[in-house]
């Protein structure tokens, strides 16, 4: 990551600091929940109360937490064969419309979970034993795929990432 | 049919264009739904599938065991496992990369990835290979292969993947795995023999070692064994299911590492922000997939594969090697993850309506992705590889790797000649 400048590096660590502290502490409590359910019921005879939702929940947060961390380092699997025999030009315009594309998609799928947050909302969706409001959990993975068409953006200024095979 | 093959086409164009996979899949499986149906349903179709896969209780056996293979990469449990496999092996010809395929073998046990695998033991074996004068070849080959056994032998993030596509019990999956992966063990430990054979230079011995100090050596390796044995025995049994498995064997990956060195917070917070991210790159891959699948399913594309299956008279095993054909073909091009999640729901219900049974065909779909990571041009792990060992250069890791494909050739002959191999086992939980 040595080849950024400055300025961008703010906006990177900024974002894996703050986004990187949620997204482990979400995932190691996801560890402990399993481990205190399965404790608890076969030591203790006492399972954690909605174990199973909260289960589901934490894991929506470890994905969607984690996943404009994954876009910001280009982490996701990319047909980069051909990179070797690219000329700079050529990858820049794939680069750009890469991002292009890329932005726009996403930015349909953060609409679509938008309005089946809204018709949680609507419906009064909650979890089956703690009675959680599921609504708010679709608005949350909306605002982190927001978040990670603002990323997508923010490589589309960049300079394309060449592969270096297993880097 | 048409339509499929063209989103299959269109995939493809987005995919060189750059694109991630997982957007490719998804842009392509939308457009085909709204094309099929309408643009209403694909829209709430787009919603439905990320909100559910992002959401499946099923699927969060998948973090768990991502972040207990990191765990254990933290505990430093691959070096004990390397230098017990050494004390056993390490003074025969060729015998420190014998010691690196077992060691592998014994790390896959714990950890469910393959390129974990080979990134993790790269880093222990290659030093003392190097120190005794190993070709590169061979020290590259037998961790690139010796990696790919992560997925083979349970857990294994694969056979989990798979197992959810085709609805078949996760725990009977890993069982099947064990046989066929102590096989593709023995059949590395020939592939090393015949290297030294060939060129003797290749892999000198290394140093003869006591009876007490080999026993001294495999008696560190309890961490490995209490956590392989308190997971598979959990799931074996029908104590745990996947996930709590998964959970279990990270928590008790988490108390090795703190205990052993004083796991930091810092470093804490890298192994689960890396868990994390690994995570989410499977699952929008997984996403995609879905979406991809639900247009595939619309084309009525996996009926008429079955349908014309029925119609051209091949018998069941050829229709076998054909898929399997396809696979080693399709393995070259394209990310395993994938080629399994576009593949595997087309060519499963063509399997089973020729009565073969799924989870032996889950375990050759676990090995010809196995092949997969290790051939050229794009094999995975020789790239992981290259990230560990900057100096060695691809063509010589290619080169090394010749052997270890031609054994698991062999091994893939075996598998389908013997279903035994892989069915004896999940046999017993019934």
């Amino acid at each position: 990551m040595s080849r950024d400048q400055p300025a961008r590096r703010g906006f990177d660590r900024t974002l894996e600091v703050a986004l990187g502290l949620v997204t482990a502490g979400v995932l190691f409590c996801l560890m402990l929940l399993t481990c205190a359910d399965v404790v608890g019921r076969y030591f203790f005879n006492e399972p954690v109360t909605g174990a199973f939702e909260l289960t589901e929940l934490l894991l929506a947060a470890t994905i969607f937490c984690a996943l404009p961390l994954v876009t910001l380092r280009e982490q996701h699997v990319t047909v980069d064969l051909l990179d070797d025999f690219t000329p700079d030009w050529l990858l820049r315009v794939q680069h750009v419309a890469a991002c292009s594309v890329g932005a726009l998609a996403l930015s349909v799928l953060t609409w679509r979970l938008w309005v089946r947050g809204d018709t949680f909302l609507e419906a009064g969706q909650t979890t089956a034993v703690l009675k959680l409001k599921l609504a708010p959990v679709a608005y949350g993975m909306s605002v982190l795929l927001a978040l990670t068409v603002v990323v997508v953006l923010v490589l589309l200024f960049r300079a394309p990432h060449r592969a270096a095979h297993g880097d | 049919m048409l339509e499929a093959l063209a989103g299959f086409a269109a995939f493809l164009v987005l995919a060189f264009l750059r694109l991630p996979l997982w957007l490719a899949m998804g842009i392509v499986g939308t457009i085909g739904f709204a094309y099929q149906v309408n643009l209403k349903a694909a829209l709430s179709m787009l919603g439905h599938m990320t909100y559910e896969t992002g959401i499946s209780y099923t699927l969060s056996v998948i973090p768990l065991f991502v972040l207990m293979g990191n765990l254990v990469t933290r505990a430093r449990l691959s070096e004990e496992l390397y230098n017990a496999a050494y004390a056993f092996l390490g003074h025969l010809r060729g015998g420190l990369a014998m010691a690196t395929i077992v060691a592998c073998a014994g790390f896959s046990a714990i950890c469910g990835s393959s390129i974990a695998t080979a990134a993790t033991m790269g880093k222990v074996a290659y030093p003392p290979m190097k120190r005794f004068g190993y070709k590169d070849s061979l020290a590259a080959g037998s961790i690139a292969a010796g990696g790919t056994l992560g997925i083979m032998i349970p857990p294994s993030v694969i056979m989990i993947i798979y197992g959810i596509l085709t609805e078949q019990n996760i725990g009977q999956l890993f069982a099947a795995g064990i046989i066929p992966g102590i096989v593709a063990t023995l059949c590395y430990l020939g592939a090393v023999i015949y290297t030294v054979k060939r060129d003797p230079d290749a892999g000198p011995p290394g140093e003869h070692q006591s009876w007490g100090a080999r026993l001294r050596a495999l008696s560190h390796v309890w961490g490995v064994v209490l956590l392989f044995a308190l997971v598979m025995g959990g799931l074996y049994g029908g104590v745990f299911t996947p996930t709590e498995g998964a959970g279990i064997g990270a928590g008790g990956a988490f108390l090795f590492a703190l205990l052993r060195h004083g796991l930091s917070w810092r470093i804490l917070a890298d192994v689960l922000v890396e868990s994390a991210r690994t995570t989410a790159m499977m699952f929008a891959i997984l996403i995609g997939a879905m979406i991809f699948s639900s247009f595939l399913n619309l084309t009525g594309m996996p009926n008429a594969l079955k349908d014309w299956v029925a119609d051209s008279g091949l018998s069941p095993m050829m229709v076998i090697v054909a898929i399997l054909g396809v696979y080693l073909v399709l393995g070259c091009v394209l990310e395993s993850l994938s080629m399994i999640l576009l593949t595997v729901p087309l060519f499963y219900p063509v399997v089973q309506s020729l009565g073969f049974d799924l989870i032996w065909f889950g375990i050759l779909v676990v090995c010809v992705t196995e092949i997969s990571l290790i051939t050229p041009p794009i094999g995975l792990n020789v790239f992981v590889l290259r990230g560990v060992l900057p100096q060695v250069p691809l063509y010589t890791v290619f080169r090394g790797l010749l052997p270890f494909i031609a054994a698991d050739v062999v091994r893939l002959a075996i598998i389908v000649a013997f279903p035994a191999i892989s069915l004896y086992l999940p046999s017993l939980m019934k």
